[in-house]
């Protein structure tokens, strides 16, 4: 899907102007994970790079998240005011309605158009291809995207494989309608799915394949499941392809990309798809060893961190991926813009 | 494809000393994956590096991780006799 080609003869674009993040106060280190289970700092350092990530507190839902960082980013830009809310998550405070509304409403923009996206941890390049295409499209001038994530609420307790792997938190960015050769601009978003593998990254209650199935589902088919092997494989491979895709249609080489903002599920994934594409493993950033995987709100969440950090400057080459549930893939190219993360 | 492009045993082996620090002599063909500490995204991460360096489409999900070292060297010869990519 090439949202570029929109509105090939014109150079209207969508140009991220804003970039806020919130995490929930609450930390929870590996050693605090070893208390109920049978795991260790060690092995989840070493076989992930995670060290922390954050956790909501009761009455925490992604709503609020998400509010917290759509303002932040909102005051970024320097605006009160958008056309409209597209919020990815996976966590919806409800199965019905979407979140985005309430978002929406908290954020005192009542009345306008929000709605939710579910790709998983493709979801914030799923939901920043949809909004860069309102805004070329002409129906929006300026749109608010959100990644906002409780994964902390479908997982279970109990499973020492995901359950150290997720944490909780929203990052969000504003766009404005500009110039395609402005920087920040969003230009091709290279999006895909496989449907063929939505049993490998699931919850499979909760809907209506399990209300409609014969069968009564059991306790553990409410909560997240992963089958991490073969995701490890597909993400690599999915990545990396529609990674080298977007260079090639940037007119990058591999050398010339300055920063990597990956979906930060495995530092493991990070340096293969580092391997795979030949960008230096230098140019990665790396923001799971604090939050964990934040699924939808991880790339938003990462380029806040790096924006914070130095790491992304104005000018610097950048390439998006993600993979996630569905299957779902994405990544994009983009000059980062001069802007402020809150 | 000519027997002599094809990969050998030691060019795995060598792949699974560098990426996971194994050393070479540990590594042979009747070895349990087990046995050599190789966790299942190890093995993923094996078999990508060998894909790249042969330039192969190699099947993951016919990976099996109870498997032996001589077992992924079989996937890699099957893959590159398929064509590669």
């Amino acid at each position: 899907m090439r949202t570029a080609e929109v509105n090939a003869a014109g150079t209207r674009s969508a140009v991220i102007c804003g970039l806020g993040a919130w995490l929930p106060p609450r930390i929870v280190t590996n050693e605090e994970l070893t208390t109920r289970l049978d795991t260790s700092d060690e092995w989840i350092r070493t076989r992930t790079g995670i060290k922390t990530r954050h956790f909501v507190s009761p009455g925490m839902p992604t709503s609020h998240l998400a509010t917290e960082a759509g303002a932040r980013a909102m005051e970024s830009a320097g605006v009160t005011e958008v056309d409209a809310v597209v919020l990815a998550t996976t966590t919806p405070d409800r199965p019905c309605p979407a979140t985005a509304p309430v978002v929406a409403h908290r954020l005192g923009l009542t009345g306008r158009p929000a709605f939710d996206i579910s790709a998983v941890c493709t979801g914030f390049l799923y939901a920043l291809s949809a909004a860069a295409g309102l805004v070329v499209s002409g129906a929006a001038e300026q749109i608010l995207v959100i990644g906002a994530e409780t994964f902390s609420t479908i997982i279970d307790p109990q499973d020492r494989t995901s359950g150290v792997l997720f944490g909780d938190g929203a990052g969000a960015v504003v766009l404005r309608a500009g110039d395609r050769g402005e920087p920040g601009a969003v230009g091709r978003v290279e999006l895909g799915s496989d449907g063929s593998l939505a049993d490998i990254i699931t919850v499979r209650a909760g809907g209506s394949e399990q209300r409609t199935a014969q069968e009564p589902h059991s306790p553990a088919d409410c909560y997240f499941s992963m089958r991490g092997q073969e995701v490890f494989a597909h993400a690599v491979k999915h990545m990396s392809d529609a990674a080298q895709t977007v260079l090639t249609d940037a007119g990058w080489q591999p050398q010339e990309v300055d920063r990597v903002v990956g979906h930060q599920a495995n530092l493991r994934i990070l340096h293969a798809i580092s391997e795979r594409t030949d960008i230096p493993a230098e140019r990665l950033v790396v923001h799971l060893d604090q939050v964990g995987n934040t699924a939808a709100a991880s790339i938003p969440l990462a380029l806040a961190h790096a924006q914070s950090t130095g790491e992304l400057f104005p000018g610097a080459r950048t390439l998006l991926a993600a993979f996630g549930g569905g299957a779902t893939w994405g990544a994009t190219a983009l000059t980062w813009p001069a802007v402020k993360a809150l | 494809m000519t027997n002599t492009l094809q990969p050998t045993f030691d060019q795995l082996a060598v792949i699974i000393e560098e990426k996971l620090r194994i050393p070479r002599d540990q590594i042979q063909p009747e070895t349990p994956l087990k046995d050599i500490d190789m966790d299942s995204l190890a093995i993923i991460e094996v078999m990508l590096a060998a894909e790249k360096q042969f330039g192969a489409n190699i099947p993951m999900e016919d990976v099996n991780s109870d498997g032996k070292a001589e077992d992924l060297y079989q996937l890699v010869l099957a893959a590159v006799g398929a064509g590669g990519k």
